[in-house]
């Protein structure tokens, strides 16, 4: 029989055994929160007591597999895909790059977005919102592997790196650079962390379209070119509305538990019908500024469509996740499992596709 | 046989066969059709269950039992409308009702038991019981509808299973401990009662999953893979090796594990049980201490007893 033990939900150790996965009763063994059960107005956590054999780690290789899985790097794309479009934009602009900078970044906007998924984990996971076997988080707590005290260790040695590779643009632009660093810098930490915690007051959707959308995109315009450009923030709407897009597909599959466990969605208010009207509303407008963007840089608009072909496939895997949602007979529908990855997996072929339209373009028209 | 004697794994022990109840001079084919395949042959597990409850309530058997009737009917019902989904020819070693007839018969016969059993529910109690049932019936069907959506898929992830589980077969054992409460009128406890019958279903789930691993147990060998369904044991494997998704086969013959893979997963499988088994002593506790002095200590051993014998069908 596996070891198990309860705490109170208000027991003033809980948050120690949360953080390091270890208790008084079980020191050389990590537990993990298992379920929350109500027992009358005191609700309790009920703590599995792992046996060392299913989280120890034999070798570096698993090692490396585990701190690769915990930053959910499929997700990364919400920030390399605006990055390198806003680039190719400016290259077709006819604007003259700066290489390293533009590089650091880079580096610096990626790191941030490490920090803020590993700091987003450890929250739900101190929140006891994302337990065993659920749709959230890279899972890497819940199963042991790691401790929420190692995540955040490294979570801020990120933010640390990420703020001396943007020192050169804060140093350049100082002005608009230590703006849009510093509202980066707020939104990405303050998205699940504490005291903001604005996933949890329905504003992930907000934060989520200005940070990987319009911010990104200046911030990114600004590093490369000394430019804020209105073509970059087409861009940035663009993948504002499909980054968003990828966190409403998330909290529509959660919407139940997210409910249950407290924490405010802006899919657990509007409810699953709505919300799967509002997940096509977000890739209509991704597209629609899309259009907009192909129209204002191109001055061949029939030649820039043509150029734009390779765009297709983003247009049909589009449709097929709308389907897929609009398939889905409620929350907890199988078909829905995965969505978010389904979602990111667009949102990479989108920014891939798009950068080979325009360098297709770019060679067209030259 | 009584209650106290009935083991219920025994694959020989179980309550008597159902009898459906005739109304005047009705002898009608798809009643003996009935009586001669579907409600035969059944553990009936969700009266046993019900009476367990009963004795550890003090609720008389006799008051309880026809609606753990009721409920067991509505099971049959959903078994006979499960073998027309599934297209299964099968059912306790005998060939299933569809297989007897046509699958049209068997939708007939089932929507047939469906009646029987809110007619016999409405005979007794026209009020919570009849409600609840109908929501438990709900909530089966939405069971088996994920499960259907969930078919040949590979991204299922253990919350989904969960989930159908506590509705396809945890939503009618919630019921059933219900029971005795609603013949008593103690309405304080119902939802406790409620909640432990559901944990018993996934627990129940997830020791039939374990057992398509195991050989020699009454269940076909890996019955799940070949039908397509990824079960709670294959989906821990592939949450703990995703890359087994892109070499994935449903052929039980040549499956994408290996020895290690997969006993890893039996054991996170079996440590997710025993937690469950945790939660059900909690409940258990939890109900006791609800029913203060009223608890019969020799019927919470009862229970903890069926709930070992369940776990025990893994080890």
């Amino acid at each position: 029989m596996s070891e198990s033990f309860k705490m109170s939900r208000d027991h003033p150790q809980l948050n120690e055994v949360l953080e390091s996965g270890v208790s008084v009763e079980f020191p050389n063994r990590r537990c993990v929160p298992f379920s929350v059960q109500n027992e009358g107005r005191n609700p309790v956590v009920i703590f599995e007591v792992l046996t060392p054999d299913l989280y120890r780690t034999s070798s570096f290789k698993q090692q490396v597999k585990i701190w690769f899985r915990s930053v959910r790097a499929v997700s990364l794309t919400a920030t390399l895909s605006p990055m390198l479009i806003v680039l190719l934009t400016g290259l077709i602009l006819g604007l003259s790059p700066r290489a390293w900078v533009g590089g650091l970044a880079i580096l610096a906007a990626l790191l941030l977005q490490v920090a803020t998924n590993v700091l987003n984990d450890i929250e739900d996971y101190r929140r006891l919102i994302d337990l065993p076997g659920g749709h959230g988080g890279s899972g890497v707590l819940q199963k042991a592997w790691l401790t929420v005290h190692q995540l955040r260790r490294f979570a801020w040695i990120c933010v640390a790196i990420a703020l001396l590779a943007a020192l050169p643009t804060f140093l350049l632009e100082w002005q608009w650079g230590i703006a849009i660093g510093a509202l980066g810098l707020v939104g990405a930490l303050g998205y699940s962390a504490r005291p903001l915690g604005l996933k949890y007051f329905a504003l992930g959707d907000l934060a989520v379209f200005f940070l990987c959308g319009p911010l990104i995109a200046f911030g990114a315009g600004l590093a490369y070119f000394s430019d804020l450009s209105f073509d970059f923030l087409m861009i940035g709407l663009v993948f504002g509305f499909l980054a968003c897009a990828i966190l409403h597909a998330n909290n529509l599959q959660d919407i139940d538990d997210d409910r249950a466990r407290g924490a405010i969605t802006l899919a657990g208010l509007i409810g699953f019908g709505h919300s799967r009207t509002l997940l096509a509303a977000f890739y209509i407008l991704a597209w629609s500024s899309l259009l907009v963007f192909i129209f204002r840089i191109s001055r061949e608009p029939s030649l820039a469509l043509l150029s734009f072909l390779p765009l297709g496939i983003a247009l049909v895997l589009t449709f097929k996740l709308i389907k897929i949602v609009y398939q889905a007979s409620g929350t907890s529908s199988p078909l829905l499992n995965f969505i978010r990855i389904r979602a990111a997996q667009l949102h990479l072929i989108y920014g891939v596709s798009l950068a080979l339209s325009l360098v297709i373009y770019g060679g067209v028209e030259r | 046989m009584t209650l106290k004697m009935l083991s219920l794994f025994d694959r020989d022990a179980r309550w008597s066969d159902l009898t459906l109840e005739t109304s005047g001079d009705e002898d009608f084919e798809i009643r003996n059709l009935l009586q001669d395949s579907i409600l035969i042959g059944g553990k009936n597990f969700r009266i046993v269950l019900g009476l367990k409850m009963a004795s550890l309530l003090s609720v008389s058997h006799k008051d309880v039992l026809p609606y753990l009737k009721s409920a067991e009917m509505l099971h049959a019902a959903t078994l006979v409308h499960d073998d027309v989904v599934d297209q299964s020819w099968q059912r306790r070693g005998r060939p299933s009702l569809n297989s007897r007839t046509s699958n049209r018969h068997a939708i007939l016969a089932g929507d047939y038991l469906l009646a029987k059993c809110i007619r016999s529910l409405a005979q007794i109690d026209q009020g919570q019981s009849l409600r609840d049932m109908t929501i438990a019936l709900e909530e089966i069907v939405e069971g088996e509808w994920l499960q259907l959506e969930a078919r040949e898929s590979l991204y299922i992830d253990s919350r989904t299973l969960e989930t159908i589980a506590k509705k396809k077969t945890g939503a009618l054992f919630d019921w059933c401990c219900r029971a005795p409460a609603y013949a008593s009128g103690r309405k304080d406890c119902l939802e406790i009662l409620g909640d432990f019958g559901r944990t018993l279903g996934l627990c129940f789930q997830i020791v039939d999953d374990l057992l398509d691993f195991a050989r020699n147990t009454g269940k076909p060998f890996l019955q799940d893979l070949r039908e397509q369904h990824l079960n709670f044991v294959t989906e821990a494997l592939i949450e703990d090796f995703p890359h087994l998704r892109s070499s994935w086969s449903w052929d039980p013959e040549a499956p994408a594990w290996n020895e290690e893979q997969i006993g890893l997963a039996i054991k996170r499988v079996r440590m997710r049980l025993d937690m469950n088994v945790t939660l059900l002593q909690n409940r258990l506790d939890q109900i006791e201490k609800l029913l203060g002095l009223n608890v019969s200590s020799e019927a919470r051993r009862d229970i903890l007893d069926l709930i070992e014998q369940l776990r025990g069908r893994t080890q």
